[in-house]
């Protein structure tokens, strides 16, 4: 992989003797969304908060774009967007308001790149009005205008997918991988659920109790995915319909892409071949992650 | 910088309380105008610009020189009783003056040059105000929760403090203004002018003040506790992050402050409290002036000085 935008190096953190963040250590790297997997109270939101200083580590290193954190703040979070917990934003001002304010703060941010965040999130109809008069939808949505902004190379969002509908997790899905893709942005997502970290994640970190239990890579998800089907005597059927499979039991474990599984479907009913039930297949890692985590805590 | 206090700016007019606040402030000083202005029409008893508390019942009529040769001889005689009272031999010094100089006293009734001065007695709303705009600038963004967004930005967290602390000052200032806009319309208004002097008593000499110069510096003098009591809860509000208890307790302290300085001052120890010299003409202490100014300098660092250091150090977890 490419040179990492962002280092963590032997982070701890210790409240009142008690040691919330134990020696972690993550690299983040440009185009790559990184998961930062864990349950409730794992640390997610603590290592966030010191990652953009409103915390300082109690010992360890935080590079980002090779300004030590510590040292050079203004230079070092000068290129990151945020959203720690819930976006709180200025509920008596407007949402242009709100994104002008923040807009000050940073060096050279054009009225027209305002206008083009606002567009690109959706919120041009209601920007004027008060930001109290806001769903939890839209103020996330603002959250991200804002964090987006300044163009920055490293983004952070702290369970951002909370408050979000369905379709606008999807469409916020969608969107994180355009920034990445297309802008080469190092995201990190936090969240307590494996499925939504599944969906849109190229990597995930595991924390568990303050400390990193697990990194690992994710295979494409679009292109890789494996589906249970459940029926009886489809084993010729599928050799005639040239899909690979395995047989565990009762169940076929198929080889096909989503895209395929409406034709598939169609083709076995068509042959009269009585389906059960047919779904996508992910049992492996959700049943990692609960070992690793020990099970029951993840909501 | 300027961005940073512009946003600060821009935060403290987008809520109502600062205009309400600025609205009353002007209505009080109409109100004391009006209500002045009815008095003068009755008999009343106030003190004059000397000090001297003359009763007129019939309104300022007659040959003022009566009443200042009446005001001399009972002076003479409160002196035999307090032969070192600084205060009445200044006051007989000026009565003199004018009757050698026959130079009118100003009219007892309130008049555009006396209602100017009533600008100083409104530092004490401006104080209020100021407590409350201070104590809030801070607190309210944890409150809120915005700190999060105001603090993870390319700006120091000390210029963002400083842009706050500037903005609450410049709030002050702005109503310190706008109070001395309205009194003097307010002296215009509601009052005609004097034909008496003021004087007053300078090294040994006589000499006819400037009601305006008077007014101002009055106003100057008061204001040294409005910049205390804002540097007060801008510290509590940083510290606590509760807006409530910063400008309660600025407000406590400040109302109480002199009655609590009143029993402590036998104590060695209550010369170095600021309380003491908040009037820095007449502290509550038996100081030098330098002492006074010393003191209130030295406080005001440390007030500013754990506020940012506070602000700076702590983790934020709001
Ligand atoms: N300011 C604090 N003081 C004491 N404990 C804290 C503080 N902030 C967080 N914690 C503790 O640290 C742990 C991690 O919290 P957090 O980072 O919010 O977890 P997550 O975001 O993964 O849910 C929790 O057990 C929490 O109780
Ligand atoms: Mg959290």
């Amino acid at each position: 992989m490419t040179e990492p935008i962002v280092q963590l190096k032997n982070l701890s953190k210790t409240i009142k003797n008690k040691k919330i963040i134990d020696n972690v250590n993550l690299d983040l790297y440009p185009g790559t969304i990184t998961g930062f997997l864990g349950p409730n109270g794992a640390g997610k939101t603590t290592t966030i908060r010191m990652i953009v200083g409103l915390m300082k580590p109690t010992s360890g290193d935080i590079i980002i774009n090779g300004h030590d954190l510590n040292r050079q703040y203004e230079e070092a979070i000068s290129q990151v967007g945020v959203i720690v917990e819930n976006p709180e934003m200025y509920k008596f001002l407007s949402g242009y308001k709100n994104l002008e304010h923040f807009a000050r703060m940073h060096k050279n941010i054009t009225k027209e790149r305002i206008d083009e965040v606002i567009q690109q999130m959706g919120l041009e109809n209601r920007i004027h009005e008060k930001v109290s008069t806001y769903s939890l939808g839209m103020r996330q949505r603002l959250g991200l205008a804002q964090a987006l902004l300044h163009r920055p190379n490293f983004l952070i969002l702290d369970e951002p997918t909370n408050g979000l509908d369905p379709a606008g997790i999807h469409e916020f899905r969608n969107y994180l991988r355009f920034i990445a893709e297309q802008e080469g942005v190092a995201i990190l997502v936090s969240s307590h659920l494996l499925a939504e970290m599944e969906l849109m994640c190229d990597r995930i970190a595991v924390i568990q109790a303050g400390k990193i239990i697990d990194i690992r890579e994710l295979q494409q998800q679009e292109t890789a995915t494996h589906y249970v089907l459940e029926a009886v005597d489809a084993d010729t059927a599928l050799h005639d319909l040239q899909i690979e499979f395995t047989k565990v039991n009762d169940q076929y474990i198929l080889a096909i892409t989503k895209q395929e599984v409406p034709t598939l479907i169609a083709n076995l009913v068509a042959k009269g071949i009585a389906i059960y039930s047919i779904s996508m297949q992910h049992t492996t890692l959700e049943d990692e992650f609960l070992a690793l985590t020990g099970g029951g805590a993840i909501v | 910088m300027f961005n940073l206090m512009r946003n600060e700016w821009m935060k403290i007019w987008r809520k109502k309380s600062t205009w309400i606040m600025t609205c009353i402030l002007i209505l009080s000083i109409v109100a004391v105008a009006a209500l002045s202005r009815g008095l003068n029409n009755m008999p009343a008893s106030q003190p004059d610009a000397n000090g001297v508390t003359v009763t007129t019942t019939e309104k300022d009529t007659g040959d003022w020189r009566e009443r200042v040769q009446e005001d001399l001889v009972a002076l003479k005689a409160n002196l035999n009783e307090e032969p070192h009272n600084k205060e009445i031999q200044d006051s007989i010094m000026v009565a003199q003056y004018r009757l050698d100089h026959d130079v009118a006293p100003p009219t007892t009734t309130m008049t555009t040059e006396s209602f100017l001065d009533t600008n100083a007695s409104m530092t004490m709303m401006i104080l209020l105000f100021t407590a409350i705009v201070a104590g809030g600038i801070v607190s309210s963004e944890f409150t809120q929760g915005t700190i999060k967004m105001l603090l993870t930005r390319p700006v120091s967290r000390a210029k963002i403090l400083l842009a706050k602390l500037s903005i609450t000052f410049l709030y002050s200032i702005f109503l310190s203004v706008i109070s001395f806009v309205t009194v003097v319309i307010c002296a215009y208004a509601f009052f005609s002018s004097s034909d008496g002097a003021m004087l007053a008593v300078v090294d040994d000499e006589v000499v006819k003040t400037n009601p305006w110069t008077t007014a101002l510096l009055n106003t100057a003098y008061a204001y040294i506790s409005v910049i205390m009591s804002t540097l007060l809860a801008f510290l509590l509000g940083s510290v606590f992050r509760s807006s409530a208890l910063a400008i309660g307790i600025t407000m406590f302290i400040t109302f109480i402050g002199t009655t609590i300085m009143l029993f402590i001052s036998k104590y060695s120890f209550a010369k170095f409290i600021w309380l003491a010299h908040l009037d820095v003409r007449n502290p509550l202490v038996d100081t030098s002036t330098t002492f006074s100014v010393m003191i209130l300098l030295i406080t005001g660092a440390i007030f500013i000085a754990i506020s940012f250091f506070d602000f700076i150090k702590r983790d934020v977890t709001a």
